[in-house]
């Protein structure tokens, strides 16, 4: 009895250029055992083999998400974390409201964590002060998170529940804002994490599991059949662990451990069994540029939005989350300790230094791992695009970020300019360079469709086209959600594309994309994907 | 032609098939109501032209069908059918986040075919205040996205408890629109929009003796393009009790074009299309329940439109 199935009946599209399109395959033991028509698969099979006929539908390898946060999204969405994101929640005023009604079910020394709040659509929005959420509960602990994760807001009992202690780490405590009175209040950037932590922990690890087998099921249900999570502790790898002790894992999980003083290594790196591994490290070189934290060499526009909404200074050029030296010094400890790196750098300025350092790095460490990442890549200019080119630094760009806040980043915060080439993918294709495109959920939610879409309209959030000539067309698209996007993450040996010898991961559509008109991209359907020998809906 | 879509939310058990019963009686459209449960559309008999699983058709030309999965196909089908709906219902599942569900007919499928024009929300004022947290803070939620909200039940709580509950969902959204009802009666126009040749200053009632809920309209023609400044001016200033209007209009700034305007509850729209018959006029209707609307307070705002036009803000 043979133990393999063949796929046939359908159009089977490999995005490998050898042999771009297949009649049938034949997966065996978990890989794809051989590629070809339909008769020669029969005779591969041998008898007794499956069958699965397509029935028109078509088969792609299945999506690889290069950056994308499922424990993370575990963590901030979904009940008890609060949502107060504008779509429900349009005004400030509502928020604090929103913030009233739970306090009220709340017991003294409870925290309860509100996420969503959004200087750029929230009406009337500002920053909460200190002296605003202690007036809303002195014994109940309150955090107030950004929609993009970068700031919380913490009145005084939330202090106190997190004990926050003075001075214990110096970049962390550099990412506290304390009030005139003295109090910490606001956390942003690397001060974050221990808050995000301490509010897993309270939520306690069965929550915590449920959350995140729901959002690999999202990955798995929006076609993916890798993604990688660039930011893990180990109490997070804590929950995986937990998760694959009752099951697989429905799709793979690569992850890059958090940063940490000391450029320390808080977890194993290796590619573990290639269902779940941590390959790297992840560092923050800047913020969120709808908050305006993010280094630039032309100033942030001086209106309402960048000065009263967000609180910016006059012509601000932002900053880094690391001076140059610090950054250097990590980025150097890490590479020479056989991990890849990954830096977020979404302002021009950052990516200067962070290219700067990577070029040293690579050069003083032959063996380290490569590609180095650049992540998000919002602001990044031409010449910085052909620098990486020639460095052999790979990027990644949040193009979803530049669909839905394209048109408040393009009028308020940067200028038509800036706007119309946010996220250079076009420059990076005529380059001919190698780019992955992510969600970065729960900033947006999985969805390679969209992707597809805005890669090849520039279409916002509100139908608007902004920089035109930074449209790809449908085959560079769809190298960036598969084989360019395997590179990033060192597997394109073995997932990425249908080839024999790969994994036989798969995705099933109903349509295929590179036939569809693009209006249509957004309503072909995903009815099943297959992780090496485990099935979905296939 | 799109077809409008009026949605219909509410939290389990506030009123929503009441409401979608009582449009299906009055209105006198052409309307395919998409429902979660079929058993629930209280029809007389006699009214039934034809059933089918899963749909029945109505003497009055109008169709039901229950809910599937993928909503939007199931909108366009209905949308594509002969005779074409004047206006689709469809009453979302009471643990429904409307907003997702609006979010779904903004696909480019959907474009030119089918639209959400309106969404009304029912509250159940006399269970609204006994929801456990999570359930009414989804009924706050609903109601914050939705264009009208229908305080429903009204007859059995006293003033006081529903100003409570008025509060509440004014503090989760400052722009709402809410209407005080009782079994969800509430005069189609204000709505579905009212009928086309709407004349000036019409007054109905709906043929309910136990509550007399009734509708007023305010109307005018504009013989002179309009300055889009002073148009705005006009929406911003309308009365909270305004819940539907409709007119087109015809700006100075763009002599070759005219625009729909469409008004539900908070929210507005101005539609450019082209438009080569040389026309110059513009006509508005304005529709609220009485007696809260009074139509003399748009008048004034009628009034103050045309001294601008005549004046050349």
């Amino acid at each position: 009895m043979s133990d393999a199935t063949i796929y046939f009946g359908g159009s089977i599209v490999t995005m490998d250029a050898r042999r771009p399109q297949v009649d049938a395959l034949v997966a065996r033991d978990g890989r794809i055992a051989a590629v070809g028509t339909l008769r020669e698969m029969r005779a591969a099979a041998g008898t007794g083999a499956q069958s699965v006929d397509l029935a028109g539908s078509v088969l792609f390898p299945g999506f690889v998400e290069a950056h994308g946060h499922p424990m993370l999204s575990a963590q901030t969405v979904g009940d008890p974390v609060v949502d107060v994101r504008a779509v429900h929640t349009p005004t400030y005023a509502a928020v604090i409201e929103k913030i009233r009604r739970r306090v009220a079910k709340a017991k003294a020394g409870d925290v309860v964590w509100f996420t969503g709040l959004d200087q750029q659509l929230h009406e009337g929005s500002r920053e909460p002060t200190r002296d605003e959420l202690d007036a809303i509960s002195g014994d109940v602990g309150i955090a107030v998170q950004t929609t993009n994760l970068h700031a919380i807001y913490l009145n005084g009992a939330a202090v106190t529940a997190f004990a926050i202690d003075d001075q214990q780490d110096d970049l962390i405590d550099s990412h506290i804002t304390r009030d005139a009175r003295g109090r910490m209040w606001r956390f942003t950037e690397s001060a974050t994490g221990p808050l995000m932590e301490g509010f897993a922990k309270l939520c306690g690890q069965q929550r915590n599991v449920v959350a995140l087998a729901d959002w690999l099921q999202k990955f798995s249900l929006a076609g993916y059949t890798t993604v990688c999570e660039p930011g893990l502790s180990p109490l997070m790898v804590s929950f995986y662990r937990t998760l694959m002790e009752r099951g697989p894992l429905p799709l793979r999980v690569f992850g890059y451990q958090y940063v940490a003083r000391g450029g320390r290594s808080l977890l194993p790196v290796d590619q573990g069994d290639d269902r779940f591994g941590v390959i790297g490290t992840k560092m923050w070189g800047d913020g969120s540029v709808l908050l305006g934290n993010v280094a630039v060499t032309r100033p942030y526009l001086n209106n309402e939005m960048t000065l009263v909404r967000m609180g910016l200074p006059k012509d601000s050029t932002g900053g880094l989350n690391y001076s140059k030296e610090d950054l250097h010094w990590l980025i150097k400890n890490y590479a020479a300790q056989g991990h890849q790196i990954a830096v977020h750098a979404q302002g021009d300025r950052t990516i200067d230094t962070v290219l700067d350092a990577y070029e040293i790095a690579l050069a003083e460490s032959p063996h380290a791992q490569r590609p180095f990442r650049i992540e998000h890549c919002g602001l990044m200019r031409d010449d910085q695009l052909e620098r990486a080119k020639a460095l052999g630094v790979v990027c990644s760009f949040f193009l979803p970020m530049f669909h839905f806040w394209g048109d408040p980043m393009s009028k308020h915060l940067l200028g038509a300019d800036r706007g119309d080439r946010f996220v250079p993918i076009g420059s990076a294709a005529r380059l001919g360079m190698r780019a992955s495109y992510h969600c970065d959920a729960p900033m947006t939610w999985p969805d390679p469709m969209l992707m597809l879409y805005v890669a090849l309209t520039r279409k916002t959030y509100t139908g608007v086209v902004l920089g035109p000539e930074q449209t790809v067309d449908i085959e560079t698209a769809l190298r960036s959600i598969t084989i360019d996007a395997a590179h990033h993450l060192r597997a394109e040996d073995r997932i990425g594309s249908l080839t024999v010898g790969k994994y036989a991961d798969f995705v099933r559509l109903d349509r295929d994309p590179r036939a569809a008109a693009v209006d249509e991209l957004r309503s072909i359907k995903v009815l099943g994907t297959r992780v090496e020998n485990v099935a979905i809906r296939v | 032609m799109t077809v409008p879509i009026t949605l219909v939310a509410g939290f389990l058990g506030a009123g929503k098939t009441t409401l979608v019963n009582r449009l299906l009686a009055d209105a006198p459209q052409r309307l395919a109501v998409l429902v979660n449960d079929f058993a629930a559309i209280n029809v007389d008999a006699a009214l039934i032209e034809s059933s089918a699983p899963g749909r029945i058709a109505l003497t009055n030309g109008c169709v039901c069908c229950t809910l599937r999965d993928d909503l939007v196909a199931a909108a366009l089908e209905l949308a594509a059918a002969d005779p074409r709906p004047e206006r689709i219902v469809l009453e979302t599942s009471g643990v429904a986040d409307p907003y997702g569900v609006m979010e779904a007919f903004l696909t480019d499928a959907a474009r030119g075919r089918i639209a959400i024009d309106g969404a009304v929300c029912v509250v159940d004022a006399e269970q609204f205040p006994l929801l456990d947290y999570a359930s009414g803070e989804l009924a706050i939620d609903q109601a914050a996205v939705c264009d009208i909200v229908l305080l429903n039940k009204c007859d059995l709580v006293d003033a006081a408890a529903a100003a409570s509950v008025e509060a509440t969902l004014l503090g989760a959204q400052p722009a709402m629109r809410i209407l005080r009802t009782s079994g969800a009666r509430l005069p189609w126009p204000v709505l579905l929009g009212g009928a086309d040749s709407a004349s000036r200053d019409r007054r109905r009632e709906t043929h309910d003796h136990e509550h007399r809920v009734g509708y007023a309209a305010a109307a005018r023609r504009l013989e002179e393009p309009i300055d889009l400044d002073a148009f705005r001016g006009f929406v911003a200033g309308l009365p909270r009790s305004a819940l539907r209007a409709k007119g087109v209009v015809r700006f100075a700034d763009e002599p070759n074009a005219r625009a729909i305007f469409q008004l539900v509850g908070k929210r507005s729209s101005l539609t450019f299309e082209p438009d080569a018959s040389g026309a110059r006029h513009s006509d508005v209707v304005v529709i609220g329940p009485t007696p809260q609307f009074e139509p003399a307070v748009v008048n004034e705002l009628f009034d103050a439109l045309e001294r601008s036009v005549l004046e050349g803000i």
